[in-house]
């Protein structure tokens, strides 16, 4: 049974339909890329799939086999399904680790994540737990976003856009926690304007354009689709 | 538009659907005037309450831009309608050290509220310099602010004003026909305002400053029009308020009057001229009802005996409710409109085709 | 001396203006709404104490503070609660008409007349030390709001329940994110708000001794000015705002002509237009935290 599933999703902002009808789902120890030219929606779908989506959302959501939609973001992320959004978001004004601490995982039966295993994953920001975390790196931001969604034991990680804003080495090193991650077992979306890495990592791709999931396929068929795909439209849009 | 050769017909044409409330309201008025001097005093209160939610709505319902500072202009239109036609000899009691010119210039009613328009106009012109370059948060607490400046001036200015107590001596002669006259004025020039093309434009930014200010409209200055326009208006409604009651003071253009007419323009429904109409109305009932059962009276042989302080109890909770359940008032920020078949059919084609090419 | 006697109150002024201005600075910093009606809390609170008169002072110190949270939460629960995400016109038209309905009630139940009362009268006698004479609620007034302020700093740094205030306060929706309870949040800040009215409340009592309705309408104004002055959604600026406002209100007060005395308000208030429209970030220069203006 897949870990979270996007039934039939629509999204409105007034008049204007952003997502019109998307499906997907991820399963556990699975990484499902999300590629597609800007506006196509999908850091909408990653909103609403969290529950943070200002639009009007229908359609169905379901986590371990419960329909969610209905569930509002705070009890969505203590049930399990973690943001990374676009930009990190992190505390700016927030030491580092007052940024994890923030992060709480709900359910009192699931084990107590600490502050000290999130400095084994990024040993970074164990070197800067006390320092205010608008003064770290962009790459440094990015692993903090991340440690704070981790934070949440989350079974579900949804990644909008990680690489953005990086230079290409430590993209590289954001992509490899993804990778241990998911060994480990964590169900992930990852939505990236880097199409062709983002192919390269996932095990599943879909396309998105025009608020529509596109096509789907395996790891190796997913950049050639992409490329097809993009070529036949005549799109510029992604980097490939 | 489909007046190409006179866009003042064209205009008015436009207008008039929306400033034809006042009709209806001619009838309303003609009823009330049936009734006996108290009756009639309710319902001049009514119409002086009307034009400064109407001179309210003018500013805040168009431009989508807070003020709660408004009443200030209304004070500063009431103290000069007064300053002009107070009686010489009873003026030279009550505000003995007027300059000269003030202290031997008397005019009528209709003159000295024409003046309190432009003076109230003049000083909303120098104030919205400042103030129009703010909205939201910005907007509201400067527009405390200026309630509060003028009220202390009108307070310690006792040369000018009378000072902190009450001025008396300014002649009644406001009657409830004079007040529908008034009223009737202010409205239409309203919903000209409204539809001209500066009203327009102005509508466009409420909804979206940025896309109005990308298709050329000077956001400042739109709103700077109708603030001075509204300024004006409370002008008037001062003008009007000083000749129903005949005497005032500073305070009674503060925080109570605000919060009435701010009750009246929500309730009725603040994105319309018909709201404001509307909401003055229905408030205005409302509250001459409570207030009569307050000091022990009946209204249509019913009698309730409520405390004092009631009235703005009520009045508090209505907001409250309306504000969390039905914020676009109840008239929906709908204005009257000429019925049409075809006007209704090509809006409903419109919507088609949009829904298609978004699809 | 007598500078220095001035500066004492003028600081003893600013305190009181500062936990004036926190009361509406950590409401605004949550919730984005600019609570009017935290002048009437302060006047709910005052009343509470004058309607426990004869009883120990401890407990009319304890009633007050809890009516300041009772009624900040029950505002909250009641009637904001409904009106998360609308505009700033809506919730400062709603906030207005909040603090119109607590101030109807006072009167419904207390009178509009003006109530005298001799609580805390007797701090208002002088003390001396050395060749300084200083009044019992100058000081009191100083220990109290640097007991709040030393409160409120420590359970915004060191409790979680602060560092997801302030987490919410940056960023209410990134907060959610992160599993942090709106509603939970929400709560909190009115309550600190509430106590902070509390306090104000029991202050105002001692410091003036009479009470109306309206006793609340001149706090919430202070808080205003202080909050522009210190930079829309900075809670350091409000505090700073409050000191400086203090500050300059007992300055004015002792260098002011006579004759130009009366229109003080006129002075500040205007000042207050200016700073929103040429200054909005506040006249500090610590308010660097982002501000909704």
């Amino acid at each position: 049974m897949p870990r979270l599933e996007l039934i039939d999703l629509h999204v409105r902002y007034g008049a204007i339909a952003a997502i019109r009808g998307a499906n997907l789902a991820v399963e556990s120890g699975q990484i499902l890329a999300l590629i597609g030219p800007n506006g196509a929606g999908k850091s909408t779908t990653l909103a609403a799939l969290a529950g943070a989506c200002e639009g009007k959302v229908s359609g169905q959501i379901v986590f371990d086999g419960k329909d969610i939609s209905r569930h509002s973001p705070e009890k969505r992320a203590r049930a399990g399904i973690a943001l990374v959004p676009e930009g990190r978001r992190i505390f700016t004004k927030l030491t580092v680790e007052q940024n994890l601490t923030v992060a709480r995982a709900g359910r009192a039966d699931r084990a107590e994540v600490k502050v000290a295993d999130i400095y084994e994953r990024f040993p970074i920001l164990g070197d800067f737990a006390g320092r205010q975390a608008g003064l770290l790196s962009g790459g440094q931001q990015q692993q903090l976003a991340i440690g704070r969604a981790l934070m949440m034991r989350p079974t579900v990680l949804l990644l909008d856009e990680p690489s953005l804003g990086l230079s290409p080495k430590i993209v590289e090193e954001v992509f490899q926690s993804v990778l241990t991650l998911r060994d480990e077992g964590m169900a992930i979306l990852l939505v990236e304007q880097n199409a062709k890495r983002a192919a390269e990592l996932a095990d599943t791709t879909y396309v998105m354009r025009h608020g529509k999931v596109e096509g789907e396929g395996a790891k190796a068929v997913g950049e050639e689709l992409s490329q097809a795909f993009f070529a036949a439209r005549g799109d510029e849009g992604t980097t490939l | 538009m489909n007046s190409r050769h006179n866009p003042l017909i064209g205009g008015l044409k436009a207008a008039a659907p929306t400033a034809g409330i006042v009709v209806p309201l001619a009838v309303l008025v003609a009823l009330v005037s049936l009734g006996d001097q108290a009756m009639a005093d309710a319902g001049i209160g009514a119409l002086v309450d009307m034009v400064m939610a109407v001179g309210l709505f003018t500013f805040w319902g168009i431009s989508g831009v807070l003020s709660f500072g408004h009443i200030a202009f209304v004070s500063i239109g009431a103290y000069t309608s007064a300053l002009l036609t107070i009686p010489l000899t009873t003026r030279a009691f009550v505000l003995p050290a007027l300059p000269k010119f003030l202290a031997n210039t008397e005019t009528s009613f209709v003159m000295a509220t024409i003046v309190a328009a432009v003076v109230a106009a003049a000083f909303s012109a120098l104030v919205a310099i400042p103030m129009m370059r703010l909205s939201g948060d910005a907007a509201g607490i400067a527009s405390f602010a200026l309630l509060i400046v003028v009220l202390n001036v009108t307070s310690n200015w006792t040369q000018l004003t009378g000072g902190l107590g009450t001025l008396t001596g300014v002649p009644t002669d406001l009657t409830l026909w004079g007040a529908y006259a008034c009223a009737a004025v202010v409205i239409i020039a309203a919903a000209v305002y409204g539809r001209s093309r500066s009203g327009r434009r102005l509508r466009a930014s409420r909804e979206d400053e940025v896309a109005a200010q990308a298709v050329g409209v000077k956001v400042h200055r739109e709103r700077r029009v109708a603030f001075v326009l509204s300024g004006a208006m409370m002008g008037v409604a001062g003008s009007m308020y000083a000749h129903w009651l005949g005497s005032f003071g500073p305070t009674d253009f503060y925080m109570d009057l605000t919060f009435l007419i701010v009750v009246m323009l929500i309730i009725g429904g603040l994105r319309s001229l018909l709201g404001a109409v509307v909401g003055a109305i229905i408030v205005s009932v409302l509250v001459w009802v409570l207030a009569r059962w307050e000091s022990g009276q009946p209204v249509a042989f019913l009698s309730i005996p409520l405390p004092l302080g009631f009235s703005d109890l009520v009045l508090a909770v209505v907001l409250v409710l309306i504000l969390l359940r039905r914020p676009d008032g109840l008239t929906r920020s709908r204005e009257l409109s000429w019925p049409s078949r075809k006007r209704r059919l090509q809006e409903a084609a419109n919507a088609e085709v949009a829904e298609r090419e978004l699809a | 001396m007598i500078v220095l006697q001035n500066i004492i109150t003028g600081i003893s002024v600013g305190g009181l203006y500062a936990l004036y201005a926190l009361g509406i600075a950590v409401v605004y910093g949550v919730a984005g709404i600019i609570n009017f009606a935290h002048g009437y809390f302060i006047a709910f609170a005052a009343y509470v104490v004058l309607a426990l008169a004869g009883v120990p002072v401890i407990l009319s110190i304890l009633g007050a503070l809890v009516a300041g949270v009772a009624i900040a939460v029950a505002t909250e629960r009641g009637v904001f609660q409904f009106a998360r995400g609308a505009d700033p016109g809506t919730l400062l038209v709603l906030a207005f008409a909040v603090a119109l309905a607590i101030k109807s009630l006072l009167t419904l139940v207390a009178g509009s007349d003006t109530v005298s009362t001799s609580f805390g009268s007797n701090l208002a006698k002088p003390l001396q030390i050395g060749g300084l004479s200083i009044v019992w609620i100058d000081l009191v007034t100083i220990i109290v709001a640097g007991v709040m302020l030393g409160g409120l700093a420590l359970l915004l740094n060191r409790t979680p329940v602060g560092v997801q205030l302030r987490a919410a306060a940056q960023d209410f929706t990134m907060a959610r994110l992160v599993g942090v309870r709106s509603n939970r949040v929400m709560m909190v800040a009115f309550a600190v708000s509430g106590l902070l009215a509390g306090v104000g409340g029991l202050l105002l009592v001692v410091r003036s001794g009479t009470l109306t309705p309206t006793s609340g309408l001149q706090p919430v104004l202070i808080a205003f000015v202080a909050v522009v002055i210190g930079g829309l959604g900075s809670l350091s600026g409000a505090v700073a705002g409050g000191f400086l406002l203090g500050g300059t209100t007992v300055a004015l007060q002792v260098l002011l002509p006579e004759n130009i005395q009366p229109y003080r308000d006129a002075i500040l208030y205007t000042l207050v237009i200016v700073i929103l429209t040429f200054r909005p970030q506040g006249l500090l220069p610590s308010a660097n935290e982002r501000s909704r203006v």
